[in-house]
């Protein structure tokens, strides 16, 4: 049983939508793009939207955690944290924000640029660690998937510390 | 024509200006940074610009030190090149900001480039633009 949170924001969607129009416009005459063109950009637009409204997954794979989007040697980047479950210590989750924490000694996950390990506060989330959530964030689905897939993984409560 | 010459010395001013400003802070935070002794625990590559890589690839390390006060920091360290120059395994010596542990840069790589870059640009634009500006009122 996997997990997938995404949120839907204007950034996603408005490309694919201008395209809609566009393709609407494109076969009633209007412009003279032919459809095609456009059905192919706005498959593209909507992948690429959709990628960026993921913020959370909970699969086989591990943990992905998207972080938004940001503008960086000229093109902008959907910033996704994966964390595979070997490297998991628990997952946690608050009001509002889900996060990882990780196994002492694992590697730096994809996606995230640093974390500093403080053994003095083991419970500090690293900022590219967690993750804001949306208020349809269903915590007993985010349970039940890592039951699934991450057997031993504890899912525990943000401000526990 | 001297509207022209004046949008190239606002193009020269904003580059010199932005190359200017990269080189005062990257001198601000080597003033300031402490310097460990880092292991490459990863090396990742980033496309530039548009289109999957097009403009080609910045190498950027990963690393990974242990701060005087026993903190272990993992993080890519800024100022990437597009050569590939580190190995997993490999030592080298960084910087970092004792205030922001996570902010690591590799000391001498990238940076200074791309700053002589933008102020050289802005430099010739600013030139070009005067040159066009002086040559207009000459001509009348």
């Amino acid at each position: 049983m996997d997990y997938t949170l995404r949120r839907i924001g204007p950034a996603a969607v408005l490309p694919g939508a201008i395209l809609l129009v566009a393709l609407g416009l494109s076969l009633a005459g209007a412009i003279p793009i032919p459809p095609e063109v456009i059905l192919v950009l706005l498959a593209l637009a909507l992948y690429q939207g959709l990628q960026r409204t993921l913020v959370l997954r909970v699969d086989a794979d591990g943990i992905r955690l998207g972080r938004g989007v940001m503008y960086e040697y000229g093109a902008a980047r959907t910033l996704r944290t994966g964390v595979p479950w070997e490297h998991v210590r628990e997952v946690v989750a608050g009001p509002g924000e889900v996060g990882v924490r990780l196994k002492e000694g694992a590697p730096l996950p994809d996606g995230a640029r640093s974390m500093v390990s403080d053994p003095g506060r083991p419970d500090v989330l690293a900022p590219d660690l967690r993750v804001a959530v949306p208020g349809r964030f269903d915590r007993a689905e985010l349970e039940a998937a890592v039951a699934a897939h991450g057997p031993g993984v504890p899912v525990t409560d943000l401000n526990r510390a | 024509m001297v509207l022209i010459a004046l949008v190239f010395v606002v193009i020269g001013v904003v580059f010199a200006g932005i190359g200017i400003g990269v080189a005062r802070s990257s001198r601000r935070f080597e003033a300031t940074a402490a310097r460990a002794r880092a292991t490459v625990t990863d090396v990742r590559s980033r496309a530039v610009g548009r289109g999957g890589g097009g403009g080609g690839l910045i190498w950027i390390p990963v690393v990974r030190f242990e701060t005087p006060d026993g903190r272990t920091v993992d993080a890519e360290a800024g100022g990437g090149t597009n050569v590939k120059q580190w190995e997993p395994g490999q030592s080298l010596d960084v910087s970092y900001d004792p205030a922001n542990p996570a902010d690591v840069r590799v000391p001498g790589s990238g940076g200074g480039l791309i700053q002589a870059v933008f102020i050289g640009i802005g430099v010739l634009f600013a030139l070009l633009g005067l040159l066009l500006v002086a040559l207009s009122v000459a001509i009348g």
